[in-house]
């Protein structure tokens, strides 16, 4: 981390509304673009990215490290983002008993349509999402994803490598379609 | 059959792994096809993830939004925290009735208490002395029956009045 961002963060961190500015400025499209991949949908990514920065403010007195911060500020977005897939899904489910057979016909994918990435990814677990989008997207190293995710770096490596077998296999079923 | 390299190779595509080890998986590599083209799809759906993704941004108005979500938080903390004092005082009206409660129950079993130990002591200090008991008798029969008389009668009187 550069000497500049560290000012900036511990600036913020001591109430400086202006520098916290700019931290949202510098961080605000990595945010989204995790948000984005992990939840598959533009409002729900900018919701979701806009209350990350503002828990973030909040709380921003309890980062024990300036060096930390980008990690800590994905650790929010990520428990965000999965807070709002339960959410979803409880909806779905709820909208599932209510009426069978018009979430089946709106399930049914258009065979002719080719599927993006995001929606290949969206189509994974969402731990496998997440470590994707941390590695591939955001180019974290192992040690980061392993602080942004809460899990020992043994299973970094073996979750990665079992996403990349889960998307690969998503990939292929839409080419032999 | 050979064993293939599973998250060996996934950490070696991530450049994750000592020298030890990515000497390994290059050895491994030049004698397993399956690996090799396992590793050549993981390059090409990486460099997809990254075209996905790369020119995706933020909303213009985004900074705006967060910046003026931030203020509007605050504003609402300051209202709430105008809220403290009147909060506490009714805390304090609460503890209060609630010892006022706690003093007023005492004051109830208190006197209860004390009234079991008159009741107690008169009826001791009567069973000693015969004729003041023979006097209490008979003056509570005279009560019973002058209650009664002037029970009945008020009850006469307002049949009639009703009827």
């Amino acid at each position: 981390m550069d000497e500049e961002l560290h000012q900036i963060i511990h600036r913020a961190k001591h109430g400086d509304k202006e520098a916290y500015a700019q931290l949202v400025k510098q961080f605000k499209d990595p945010v989204y673009r995790y948000a984005l991949g992990m939840l598959n949908d533009r409002m729900d990514a900018e919701d979701i990215a806009q209350e990350a920065f503002v828990k973030a403010y909040s709380s921003l007195s309890s980062l024990e490290s300036e060096f930390a911060f980008a990690s800590w500020l994905f650790k929010i977005v990520s428990n965000l983002s999965k807070n709002r897939l339960k959410k979803r899904m409880k909806e779905h489910d709820f909208q599932e008993e209510a009426n069978d057979s018009i979430i089946d016909r709106r399930e049914a994918s258009d065979p002719s349509e080719r599927l993006s990435m995001e929606d290949a990814l969206s189509r994974l677990s969402v731990e496998h999402r997440e470590v994707i989008l941390l590695h591939d997207v955001q180019g974290y190293r192992y040690e980061e994803i392993a602080q942004v995710t809460n899990v020992p770096l043994g299973t970094v490596k073996s979750r990665l490598f079992a996403a990349r077998m889960a998307l690969r296999k998503e990939l292929r079923k839409e080419e032999l379609a | 059959m050979k064993a293939h390299l599973d998250d060996q190779l996934s950490a070696y595509l991530d450049d994750e792994l000592i020298v030890e080890d990515r000497l390994a998986v290059e050895a491994h590599l030049e004698s397993c096809e399956y690996c090799q083209a396992l590793l050549d799809d993981w390059l090409s759906m990486q460099e997809q993830v990254q075209v996905a993704f790369q020119s995706t941004e933020a909303p213009i108005s985004f900074e705006i939004n967060v910046m003026q979500a931030i203020q509007d938080e605050q504003q609402v903390s300051v209202s709430k925290s105008w809220l403290i004092l009147p909060l506490f005082v009714l805390f304090v009206i609460i503890m209060l009735g609630i010892a006022k409660g706690m003093m007023f129950i005492k004051l109830i079993h208190s006197s209860m208490r004390l009234s079991i130990a008159l009741l107690y002591m008169v009826t001791h200090f009567m069973s000693s002395i015969p004729i003041l008991a023979i006097t209490a008798v008979f003056l509570s029969i005279a009560i019973l029956t002058t209650s009664i008389y002037y029970l009945r009668r008020a009850i006469r009187l307002t049949s009639v009045e009703g009827g």
